[in-house]
């Protein structure tokens, strides 16, 4: 159970920090006056010091305000459902290269769904790979990643 | 009558055999973003962008506006037949044109919202036609100070009548403002902000933002909803379809009204979105017909539809004229054009009179032929829709993924789009405006490099932002607009004692 509070609260952290980090270094870069007109750190610290400034305002009225559930578990099984795999799947780019990784992706998912037969599914993830290649690395010339897979076959 | 001369220069460059099959590709495709969830004209014109780099640039540009014009049309088309709104602009289209469709008039209803489309997009097309090249005769005289005011007053803006809460457009415009100012100083030439992460270096890309915020984000905002498209009947009925085109005179009020919200919404960067829920406010709140509002009143899809496209269309006025795009797909063209080497502004109309008015004929043309080809393609667009969802997003993430890698070949924005992604549903969820970020990330370093060249100028003097009248005007205005929600804070506060004022 994942509440509107916890989830603004969580939010207003992460861009909170964020834009401390920005401001943090922006000052080490130097926001003063120099002989070059404005310091090269001043624009982005006014950019930070006001992502931070906004974020502790969001952060305060995200305490003022009643807290309704936003997530509950069914909801966000679905989100993992849909973003685990797609994940796992960016994991895989670097081993597998873009199409095969891409392919054995949209096997699994369909395949998972358990409402199409196997090599109907199977269908769907080879002619995704193929499809890729066609397109990008044949039609516009731009070459996808092989992977760590590609480069052990020679490709 | 210069600009008559000069449009119908802009014909014949549009009017070649190329260009109209450039507009054809271009529609089709944004019409295909524009149906899928999760993908829309943002992500489809990035994902164009890459492939676009060996083309003349007019080519390239009828190219990308031919696929925002499809996507725009194309969002409507799911929202009349599924109740689920393909772009965000469209959501108001649901309120209206779901009921009427599902009441047993699709035709009435996609017909009234695809000509009350057209209407506004045309209107927006006459407005940038009068008035592109005499704003950008104005503003060949802008000095940097005036730049970053009229910067200023876009920013301003969004937060004062943007519509979400003003601290949370201020978080997402200026992380918008860090993200751009990361990598490379384009006045000092060091490295900066780099956060210990090497590849920061080359700065963050603004289209790996918008596969991510825009793709991932809102795909999972979709897998949440769970969305069950229940088709209604998708065949167009030819003598209904006319019947409703020669009722649409009846809504001439409407329809100008709604186009007028649009444009003023287009230019001052409100966005599409903003646009046509104000549209359909107004029109509620002055129709006779209130209480048939949300039940199918022709009334609720006209008004945001021009609204929708008006603003959509005149987004490109400020893009072109000034530099500064008034919606996020005109940002990412905006992105497009420095990329091709091109330099949005003033200049413009002067260096590249092929590339503005080709690109500004091509608006007229490009509209006509998305109206006739959403028309024809409704029912093979609806079949796509029935396509499980199961199979749609793996598709959409793979092709996001692509998208993000071949800006620069680079895996590490793959990944990057990922952390877009969840920061784009983290948004969405708490209702941050996300199309700020977009434009900020875009035009962070101009607008930054017209701040530091100001300040050279007044030796480090706030007050050249109120040197003449006209810089001064600019930057009131744009005072004014930030003031806006504190003065409406502020009324709230004292309404309840109304009395104690009489």
């Amino acid at each position: 159970m994942i509440t509107r509070r916890a989830l603004e609260i969580l939010a207003a952290a992460l861009t909170g920090a964020f834009g401390a980090a920005i401001l943090v270094s922006s000052i080490g870069i130097g926001v003063v006056w120099t002989t070059r007109g404005v310091g090269s750190g001043a624009f982005p610290a006014i950019a930070g010091a006001l992502i931070v400034a906004g974020s502790l305002y969001n952060l305060a009225r995200a305490f003022a305000v009643a807290g309704p559930v936003l997530l509950d578990a069914p909801r966000l099984r679905k989100i993992g459902a849909l973003f685990l795999p797609a994940a796992a799947f960016v994991a895989a780019i670097p081993l597998a290269g873009l199409h095969v990784a891409s392919g054995v992706y949209l096997f699994a998912v369909v395949a998972a769904h358990r409402r199409m037969a196997w090599w109907r599914a199977a269908a769907i993830g080879i002619a995704t790979a193929i499809a890729l290649y066609l397109i990008f690395d044949w039609g516009f010339q731009v070459a996808l990643p092989r992977g760590w897979l590609g480069a052990a076959l020679g490709l | 009558m210069e600009n008559v001369e000069l449009l119908l220069h802009g014909f014949e460059i549009a009017l070649s055999l190329n260009h109209l099959w450039l507009m054809l590709v271009g529609v089709m495709l944004g019409i295909l973003v524009g149906v899928l969830p999760g993908l829309g004209a943002p992500n489809g014109v990035s994902l164009l962008l890459p492939l676009t780099f060996a083309m003349q640039p007019v080519s390239a540009i009828i190219l990308l506006s031919s696929m925002y014009w499809g996507a725009l049309f194309g969002g409507s088309v799911t929202s009349i037949l599924f109740n689920i709104p393909g772009e965000p602009s469209s959501v108001a289209t649901t309120f209206d044109g779901y009921p009427m469709a599902r009441d047993g008039r699709p035709t009435t209803a996609l017909v009234t919202a695809f000509s009350s489309a057209a209407f506004g997009a045309l209107v927006g097309v006459v407005l940038i036609t009068l008035l592109a090249s005499w704003i950008a005769k104005l503003a060949l005289d802008f000095g940097p100070a005036e730049y970053f005011a009229v910067y200023f007053l876009a920013f301003a803006s969004f937060i004062g009548v943007g519509g979400a809460r003003p601290a949370k457009t201020l978080v997402s415009l200026c992380i918008g403002f860090a993200i751009a100012a990361m990598g490379m100083d384009t006045i000092s030439g060091n490295v900066r902000l780099t956060l210990g992460v090497d590849e920061f270096v080359r700065g963050i890309s603004f289209v790996v933002a918008v596969m991510g915020l825009f793709g991932i984000g809102e795909l999972l905002v979709a897998a949440e909803e769970d969305l069950h498209a229940k088709s209604l009947s998708s065949r167009i009925e030819w003598g209904e379809a006319w019947r409703t085109l020669v009722r649409m005179p009846r809504h001439a009020v409407a329809l100008v009204r709604s186009a007028a919200i649009g444009c003023w919404m287009g230019i001052t960067p409100g966005g599409p979105t903003a646009a046509s829920f104000m549209s359909y406010g107004v029109a509620m709140r002055v129709s006779p017909n209130r209480a048939n509002f949300g039940k199918g009143e022709a009334e609720g899809v006209v008004a945001p539809e021009a609204a929708d496209h008006a603003a959509g269309t005149s987004a490109l006025l400020p893009m072109l004229a000034l530099g500064i795009p008034g919606s996020a797909t005109a940002a990412v063209m905006m992105g497009g054009l420095m990329i091709w080497g091109l330099n949005p502004g003033p200049m413009l109309f002067i260096e590249q009179k092929d590339f503005v008015w080709g690109l500004i004929a091509s608006m007229y043309l490009g509209n006509i032929v998305a109206v006739a080809l959403v028309l024809v393609t409704v029912p093979l667009f609806a079949a796509l829709m029935r396509v499980p969802f199961f199979i749609i997003s793996p598709l959409i993430i793979v092709v996001c993924a692509v998208g993000a890698y071949t800006v620069s070949n680079s895996y590490f924005d793959v990944v990057l789009m990922m952390g877009f992604g969840v920061l784009g549903y983290l948004f969405k969820k708490l209702d941050y405006p996300i199309s700020p970020l977009v434009l900020a990330i875009v035009i962070g370093d101009r607008a930054e490099d017209a701040f530091r060249q100001s300040m050279l100028l007044s030796k480090g003097s706030v007050a050249i932002f109120f040197s003449t009248p006209l810089v001064c005007t600019i930057t009131g205005l744009a005072i004014a607009l930030l003031a806006l929600p504190l003065a409406g804070a502020l009324r709230r506060r004292l309404s309840p004692a109304p009395r104690a004022v009489a």
